[in-house]
């Protein structure tokens, strides 16, 4: 069946008139005079994502906990360097130290030195792998001062972040393999290929095996071929003589080969911009792909600075879960058969090589998120004080994405509802909604129309009412965007 | 060599293998090469990747009194799944399923600064 390409335009305009602002000018529904409006918090959260609300799990959960954005972030990669980095927390008195962000993958951290690809792979329960589960499982810690120079107060959250589904985990797409390993052949035979001599002379030369061909690489991008010549012509005319030297009984008597780089840099510079291309497509095919991710962030305060005393101050609790039409292995349907290469390797069928049926388009095209965020003693400001007062507030958020992409055209709309339970106050909730379309008119750029609306987000506010409509150009793809967050 | 390690190979201890793990879960390819006797060109060859089989072990085709004296060489790229992740490779020289003395390299474990990260070890095998 084939599949109708409906003209771009055609779907942009209806979108523009039903956000016309003079439409929006019309007179909405009344609302009861005496509704409460959200915190101010939240409704300057919904309003400032009013055109793409953020509906995902955090990647560092704790930093979100607590509203900062680190200028440096400790990865631990060993036991030692996780050690290193909880005992720089806290000082010889057992006060914590501001301004730690820490954020690692146990896992790999503790245990991934000997966790190949191909284990990494491995199943255990059906399709169920738990060393993807694993490697999926993130920590993170952070640590910030109070609002102000008289208070002394430290804040620390820990955030845990969790993908026990992902079907558009990159080291599970075997694809990229047939991709990457084009490279990866290419470089060996290179190297292989300068003979045991050279790999000699340059592991001297440079002295470190894990340094030597990068360093070498490096050297060539920034001096030339020349100066690589240069550079290491003395050093293997002293190993060539030297080796002469040893050998000139020997009969016949050896050649060695002459010094010859193993790759020019234009090669380097190809093989890199071919790799990262692999995960640059595999990314862009797998835009859509279900998952759910899971986050939580309790957060805790010490008045004193000290670890003693730190108590609770809330958290918040994430799930998202972002769905698509299942493939034909779900379905118990036939699969790709493999494609036989030129050079007679057999490599899977990419699955997006064609579109046969309205189900797969569907597949390849729409994905739906749906969102959910539950916050509890979150402090706010007490809207029955004059002063500073703060009341504590539990808030859920529940959102909602649909998103449909069909090469040069981009569609998503959202929408979310937050419910406010303040201490000893009665319950407020709003709503926000979200329609925006991306049309490419060239390579490089993408026209944007968005429009939102909200309810009881402003004071005074009576209803359903158009907030705006906005358009402008981009230079970056809405997949792009996507498959960064989802 | 500052960086050459050496195996100690039992005569009698069967065809020595070279087993290569890239950790972390990357991406990884690598080539084993045998020296020829006068050091100048390759004798064996052999290449795996880190996706292929759980395990990568490779044999070195020769006996431990033909090896005696020969270097061994290991190539490897290593493409993370994201520029700055972390990479681990480790090496072992095995007889019979184990490791022979001097035959299980440091690892090797480090930052990716690029796509394609290449490295190199090399062994120098000795028939005791």
């Amino acid at each position: 069946m084939s599949t109708a390409k409906t003209p771009a335009s055609l779907l942009v305009v209806p979108i523009l008139l039903w956000c016309a602002p003079s439409w929006a000018q019309d007179a909405p529904a009344a609302q009861p005079a005496d509704r409460p409006e959200l915190s101010a918090e939240n409704q300057n959260r919904l309003k400032a994502e009013a055109f793409a609300l953020d509906l995902s799990v955090p990647e560092a959960p704790a930093f979100v906990a607590l509203g900062i954005t680190p200028d440096k972030i400790t990865r631990p990669t060993s036991p030692r360097e996780l050690g290193a980095a909880l005992l720089n927390g806290v000082d010889d008195q057992g006060n914590l130290q501001t301004g730690v962000a820490i954020d690692f993958v146990p896992y790999l951290a503790l245990g991934g030195d000997d966790l190949t690809l191909a284990l990494y792979r491995q199943n255990d329960f059906g399709p169920i792998g738990m060393r993807r589960i694993a490697s999926r499982f993130a920590v993170s810690a952070a640590t910030s001062k109070g609002t102000d120079s008289d208070d002394k107060s430290v804040r620390l959250a820990l955030g845990f972040r969790l993908t026990p589904w992902d079907e558009g985990d990159a080291r599970a797409n075997t694809t990229i393999d047939g991709c990457v390993v084009k490279q990866h052949d290419a470089i060996i035979d290179r190297l292989k290929a300068s003979g045991p001599f050279l790999h000699a002379v340059v592991m001297r030369k440079i002295g470190d095996p894990t340094l030597m061909w990068n360093t070498l690489a490096d050297q060539l991008k920034e001096h030339g071929p020349d100066w690589v010549k240069d550079e290491y012509k003395e050093a293997y005319e002293a190993e060539k003589k030297e080796y002469e030297k040893q050998h000139q009984d020997d009969v016949p008597p050896p050649v060695v080969p002459p010094f010859k780089i193993p790759f020019t840099n234009r090669e380097i510079e190809g093989w890199e911009a071919a790799t990262a291309k692999c995960f640059e497509d595999a990314k862009r095919e797998n835009w859509n792909a279900a998952a759910w991710d899971l986050g939580i962030a309790p957060t805790w305060v010490s008045e004193s600075s000290g670890f003693n005393d730190l108590g609770s101050a809330g958290g918040t609790v994430w799930s998202s879960l972002s769905l698509n039409l299942p493939g034909d292995d779900w379905w118990g349907l036939r699969s790709l058969p493999d494609v036989v290469t030129a050079d007679g390797r057999r490599e899977p069928a990419n699955p997006f090589a064609h579109e046969t049926d309205v189900y797969t388009f569907a597949r390849q095209h729409f994905q739906l998120l749906v969102h959910t965020r539950y916050r509890w003693d979150t402090r706010v400001d007490d809207p029955n004080s004059a002063g500073n007062m703060k009341i504590l507030q539990d808030d859920v958020l529940i959102g909602g994405r649909i998103r449909a992409g069909i090469s040069r055209l981009a569609i998503s709309a959202e929408a979310a509802w937050v419910h406010e339970n303040p201490q000893g106050l009665p319950g407020r909730d709003g709503q926000r909604y979200a329609v925006s379309g991306e049309v490419k008119i060239t390579d490089s750029i993408w026209l944007q129309v968005s429009a939102g609306s909200s309810d009881n987000l402003d004071s005074g506010n009576d209803g359903f009412v158009i907030g705006s409509l906005r358009y402008g150009l981009s230079t970056e793809s809405p997949y792009d965007t996507w498959q960064q967050v989802r | 060599m500052a960086n050459e390690k050496i195996a100690l190979l039992r005569k009698n201890g069967g065809v020595p293998t070279v087993k290569v793990t890239i950790g972390q879960a990357q991406w990884g390819s690598f080539g084993v090469y045998v020296t020829t006797k006068d050091g100048l060109g390759w004798e064996v060859e052999r290449k795996g990747h880190s996706w292929d089989s759980v395990e990568a072990e490779v044999d070195l085709e020769l006996s431990p009194t033909q090896l005696d004296g020969r270097d061994v060489w290991i190539d490897m790229v290593i493409t993370p799944l994201v520029v700055g992740d972390p990479y681990a490779a480790t090496i072992e020289v095995r007889q019979e399923g184990q490791a022979v003395s001097g035959g299980q390299l440091p690892p090797y474990k480090g930052v990716t600064d690029r796509h394609n990260f290449m490295l190199s070890a090399l062994v120098r095998l000795l028939t005791k």
